[in-house]
């Protein structure tokens, strides 16, 4: 699904459109951004949670050049998904 | 250390930003998200555009330990929804640390894979302190040297020339990634090969006008490359002049451009900019700057918000600091004020996050500094 297809189903179900909805959704993306590099992470309910962190520099092998590479801090973005989704996708196998 | 919100503050906010109800915009969150996970049950994997993507991923059965009775269990193989953020979030999240390159280290074994030199957030190491300020002067007077002496035209050739030269020879001043550090040899090789026949052409032309000058020069700088200019020179001169200037005015502008990478934004109105060093706090910068540390609080106010942790560092960003009217142990009382509004707002942000004995430090100081600006 692009988001042509997305935004489209989402003017129908908000009964807006889809001028609106695009507007609203490119503020949605954001709003999303802006708090993850606030640091605020946040959470959306029966799906999981976003968080940014730092993560520390940490050294790795670089087989390119066959040494160690000291790669930076660097502030990610992590996602953790939620029991209710997990549970959604793993239903048949359980 | 990250502080998460709720979703209803999330919604309240997303809803006043666009002038929203906020029933309207709990609605379009949970759309968009089950959106996402209709197209991952149809497709396996989704996305948001500008935000990320999401895959379902199967995870393979493994033994664990139960932490509570240490007993061994076995996890069975299940399917787990994994989200890699696009580069646009990427890079807006990263943005304190967007000047961190990776470093070759020159270590051959991989022993020391596991031992990360994590170092606490607000570590300060002042005797490792090393000024910025002597990184950044140097490669500005390189070009500032470079463009006084326009009056010859084969002199500017020759010191861009050493420039490169030195290039090669010394480590570039501002520590460039040594990643790329054998694809810049080559291509300092080939800047040099076409100033070579820059010169080399210049050379047969202004022969024609003036011999003798230029024959000292060539006696006096018996440089290897301009014995092979001159073996250039002999060759019959194929370029036009017109496409000599042009290359070499291309090798000119991409070694400013390199120059710049370094030189970073010169000074704006009455700010100056400060490229923070590695684990340097606002304390250490003050310190450095205006000769006192206590004056950290202008230089929070001239950067960051109240909703800023003052005790985060964020290395390898550009700071401005904002210049004094008096000197650092002569303050005048405007100083005072503005000094005692910075304060102030930094105790406003201790208080925000969290940090409410530092808050009350600095509401204290910033009263202190109110007296100073009446006197």
């Amino acid at each position: 699904m692009n988001k042509s297809e997305t935004i489209k189903a989402l003017s129908e179900r908000l009964e807006l459109t889809q001028t609106q909805t695009e507007e609203l959704y490119n503020s949605l993306v954001s709003t999303f951004t802006e708090h993850l590099s606030k640091n605020s992470g946040f959470s959306i309910p029966d799906f999981g949670s976003f968080s940014s962190e730092i993560r520390e520099e940490y050294k790795s092998y670089n087989p390119h050049y066959k040494q160690m590479m000291l790669l930076p801090k660097k502030k990610v973005v992590r996602f953790s998904q939620s029991s209710a989704l997990k549970d959604e996708f793993n239903e048949a196998e359980l | 250390m990250s502080k998460k919100i709720t979703f209803s503050e999330l919604i309240k906010a997303f809803a006043e930003s666009n002038g929203i109800t906020q029933q309207k915009a709990e609605e379009m969150i949970r759309g968009v998200f089950d959106l996402v996970i209709d197209d991952l049950e149809e497709n396996g994997k989704a996305s948001i555009t500008n935000f990320g993507s999401f895959e379902l991923k199967d995870v393979a059965e493994r033994t664990g330990i139960n932490p509570q009775t240490k007993e061994e269990i076995v996890i069975p193989a299940h399917k787990k929804v994994s989200f890699k953020p696009f580069k646009a979030l990427e890079q807006t999240v990263n943005g304190p640390f967007a000047g961190l390159e990776p470093t070759l280290l020159g270590e051959k074994s991989g022993t020391e894979t596991k031992e990360t030199t994590a170092k606490p957030e607000k570590e300060q190491e002042p005797e490792v302190f090393e000024d910025p300020f002597e990184e950044v002067i140097n490669p500005t007077e390189e070009q500032v040297d470079e463009a006084e002496t326009p009056d010859s035209v084969e002199e500017e050739a020759e010191e861009e020339q050493e420039q490169e030269e030195n290039e090669v020879e010394a480590p570039p001043v501002f520590k460039a990634p040594e990643k790329k550090k054998g694809n810049e040899i080559s291509w300092v090789f080939i800047v040099l090969v076409l100033l070579i026949a820059g010169t080399g052409i210049w050379f047969f032309f202004l022969r024609d006008s003036d011999p003798g000058s230029i024959d000292n020069v060539v006696v006096g700088n018996q440089t290897p490359a301009q014995q092979q200019a001159e073996q250039v020179e002999k060759v019959p001169p194929a370029e036009t002049p017109v496409k000599e200037e042009k290359t070499s005015e291309a090798s000119a502008a991409s070694s400013e451009t390199k120059n710049n990478v370094s030189a970073e934004p010169a000074v704006q109105k009455e700010m100056t900019a400060y490229i923070i060093e590695k684990d340097e706090w606002m304390w250490d910068i003050s310190r450095e700057v205006y000769g006192a540390p206590y004056l950290w609080p202008l230089i929070f106010e001239a950067n960051k918000t109240v909703n800023d942790d003052p005790n985060l560092v964020e290395p390898a960003n550009t700071l401005m600091i904002p210049s004094l009217e008096g000197s650092s142990a002569n303050l005048t009382n405007e100083d005072y004020a503005k000094l005692a509004k910075a304060t102030k707002l930094v105790s406003e942000a201790y208080a925000k996050s969290g940090n409410s004995e530092r808050a009350k430090e600095y509401s204290r100081f910033a009263a202190k500094y109110e007296r100073h600006s009446k006197n």
